[in-house]
């Protein structure tokens, strides 16, 4: 059962696309953050994360310094992340997946696309 | 029914998003070709372009998307050194971004892509062919999805940045997202709570009157100035939220003028300043238009192409200053140019030209260089592209007033331009001049008011078939506001009030019965039905007693008075002289 998910991407748009997206899981919490170093924060603050949708390019700190930050917290190491990358960078996804990353999504991706991952990752939790 | 759809709010915020990342890609092309290449400012665009790619790839808009992989392709390649942006270049970079941002724009309004974007795709496609990578020359027809592009073509993700940008802790944001529509019904809540809170104070003035030797009334006095106080700071918060910067409004500016100039061969230096300053959103959304036009005119009327300028001894690059400031409850915006001037014997001809002013009228200069805010008036004597199109200031003038503003030109000819626009800096409460007649309120905002004074009906005197009333210096036409609303006239003994309203120069004594005080006033919007209807009426409001009391449109005032005040500017002239 998803209790709280964690956002992080620059962009307000995919937030409410996400926010629409996660009003299937009953009782699930969306926590939102715009780029790595507010995610950080915002793991400082809430207990209990699930899971955590990660863009890689954002400004401030970008997903690939905030998955390393990640790594060296035993706390978060056992957080599962999505990347959910823009095409055109399938560099960076990839170097996402060697730091631990479960899983990847490209934008633009479809609903089912994510709800499919989602329920595979959790699943094998 | 698992996959997206794109609902209203979607493409509002996408838009919106969308909007500032042109900002950017703007900014940064225009920086460039002022300044040449600076890889941090390349790199500071990459990540602007790729969010609009990302979010307009999630709302099935390809051809934006592909368009700005496009760019973001161009970007990386200068950024690798492998592109030099030529100043030949610069045109079509910019030519593309006008047609992306019409892109943007007819998406966000219209739910789907309307605006082709293949001839500006095969453009960039073009100039990414040129760079000095080898690239592959297909896939540039709209549509075809590119093949994956070599990772060397794109820069690391920013590390080089990362120890300065980790301690820029005040760059997080903590941001909420609100419909404005949801801050507009806060407001009107405070609204009504500001008049609950009349009402209140009346009810206990009134019950320490009847009760005076009892605390009851003393107490409730107490606690409803304790209201008073939160009720004013709510207001003030509530407010302080619904103001932006006009840097919102400025930053398209640089742009615009850039290409104005480049049309007309001019040099042309656009210096922003007080782009900070914090005005309510719905003056924001109004003011843009107008100022448009006036950057426009400045940059066609104004400034004098190089040649001209260096004739006259001045520096061939010309300079528009556009600065905000907030002075009290207003917010003054002035656009200064160090252009041609205006003539103001120029500016009478064609008055008398356009039969605006007649022969025989006499104008201070100050005063005749008002009249290009009159409507029918075009200084120049051929249309231009750039302001020529049939609309003159006098628009600028009229949506100005709509914001219940002022503006004014100063001018040297010769030296320079300047004109300067007051604006409140919220629409949604006003302090305003309560007044009565024949037994009605009326609701006048204090901002138009230059003074009240008593006078008697012997006083009047009537000049070409108006009444007037002679204040100091100043022969002043007047309104009598019962028979503007059609109200019993009032009884001769009483007495009368002239409340002399001015719009630029020009003033009018509005005449009313008692003067009932100031206070602030929270503004209703009339039904459309009612407003059309009603002559020169603004707005409503409700009062502590719970009375609904007109707002009354003084620019519609003047309006509608305008040939008969030039009677009233006429007989002004002939009684300095006589």
């Amino acid at each position: 059962m998803l209790r709280k998910i964690l956002a992080v991407d620059d962009s307000a748009l995919i937030h409410q696309m996400y926010k629409l997206f996660l009003s299937r899981y009953k009782n699930c919490k969306l926590i939102s953050a715009m780029n790595g170093l507010e995610a950080l924060d915002k793991l400082a603050q809430e207990e209990n994360i699930d899971l955590i949708l990660l863009d890689i390019n954002m400004p401030v700190m970008n997903g690939l310094e905030f998955l390393q930050r990640l790594q060296k917290e035993p706390a978060y190491q056992s957080i599962p992340v999505i990347i959910i990358s823009t095409e055109g960078k399938e560099e960076d996804t990839i170097r996402g997946l060697k730091m631990g990353a479960k899983g990847y999504v490209k934008k633009p991706f479809q609903a089912s696309e994510l709800h499919g991952l989602i329920e595979k990752i959790t699943a094998a939790e | 029914m698992s996959e997206f759809q794109v609902s209203p709010e979607l493409l509002s915020i996408y838009l919106e998003d969308a909007r500032g990342h042109l900002e950017s890609l703007d900014h940064c092309l225009l920086t460039l070709e002022r300044e040449g290449h600076d890889p941090e400012l390349v790199a500071a665009v990459l990540g602007p372009l790729h969010t609009l790619k990302g979010n307009s790839g999630m709302l099935g808009l390809a051809a934006i998307k592909d368009y700005v992989h496009r760019l973001e392709d161009v970007f990386a390649q200068v950024s690798d050194g492998n592109l030099r942006l030529e100043p030949s270049l610069f045109d079509r970079l910019f030519a593309g971004a006008t047609a992306l941002r019409e892109a943007v724009e007819l998406a966000g309004r219209e739910k789907a892509e309307q605006r082709d974007l293949t001839r500006e795709i095969a453009m960039l496609d073009q100039i990414i062919r040129g760079a000095a990578s080898p690239r592959p020359a297909g896939a540039a027809a709209a549509g075809v999805p590119l093949p994956a592009p070599a990772p060397a073509a794109h820069p690391q993700p920013a590390e080089g940045r990362k120890g300065g940008e980790l301690r820029n802790v005040a760059a997080r944001s903590n941001i909420v997202r609100v419909d404005f529509a949801q801050l507009d019904n806060l407001l009107n809540l405070v609204g009504e709570l500001i008049i609950y809170r009349t009402k209140l104070h009346r009810a206990g003035q009134e019950l320490a009157a009847r009760l005076p030797e009892r605390d009851a009334g003393r107490e409730l006095l107490d606690a409803v100035q304790h209201v008073a106080g939160v009720s004013s700071q709510l207001q003030e918060t509530v407010m302080d939220v619904r103001m932006l910067p006009v840097r919102q409004v400025f930053e398209r500016f640089p742009r615009l003028v850039r290409d104005l100039a480049r049309q007309q061969g001019k040099e042309i230096e656009l210096i922003l300043e007080g782009e900070g300053t914090r005005v309510d959103k719905a003056i924001i959304d109004e003011i843009g238009e107008p100022l448009v036009h006036m950057i426009r005119n400045s940059v066609d009327h104004g400034i004098e192409p190089p040649q001209l300028r260096v004739a006259h001894g001045k520096t061939p690059t010309g300079t528009i200053l556009l600065s905000a400031s907030q002075e009290s409850s207003q917010v003054v915006i002035t656009i200064m140019d160090d252009g041609a001037g205006i003539d103001p014997a120029h500016v009478r001809r064609k008055a008398i030209e356009r039969g605006i002013l007649k022969p025989d009228d006499s104008l201070s200069d100050r005063d005749a260089m008002q009249l290009i805010f009159s409507q029918g008036f075009s200084t120049t004597d051929a249309v231009t592209e750039v302001s020529g199109r049939g609309v003159g200031l006098d628009v600028v003038l009229k949506a100005i007033e709509r914001l219940n503003g002022l503006v004014e030109v100063e001018s040297v000819p010769g030296v320079g331009s300047k004109f300067i626009i007051q604006l409140p800096l919220t629409l949604a409460i006003i302090s305003a001049l309560l007044v009565g007649v024949s037994g009605e309120s009326y609701a006048i905002p204090l901002s138009t008011v230059v003074e009240s004074l008593k006078f008697e009906e012997r006083e009047v005197h009537r000049i070409n078939g108006r009444d007037t009333l002679r204040i100091r210096e100043r022969i002043v036409p007047l309104v009598r506001l019962a028979e503007l609303f059609g109200l019993p006239a009032a009884n001769p003994a009483a007495r009368s009030y002239a409340v002399v309203l001015g719009r630029g120069d020009k003033r009018i004594g509005l005449v009313v019965h008692q003067l009932c005080g100031q206070q602030e006033v929270v503004i209703k919007a009339l039904d459309p039905a009612v407003s059309g209807a009603a002559f020169a009426v603004a707005g409503a409001t409700i009062m502590g007693d719970g009375r609904v009391v007109l707002i009354l449109d003084v620019a519609s005032l003047f309006e509608g008075r305008k040939q008969a005040l030039l009677h009233g500017r006429r007989a002004t002239a002939a009684g300095v002289e006589g």
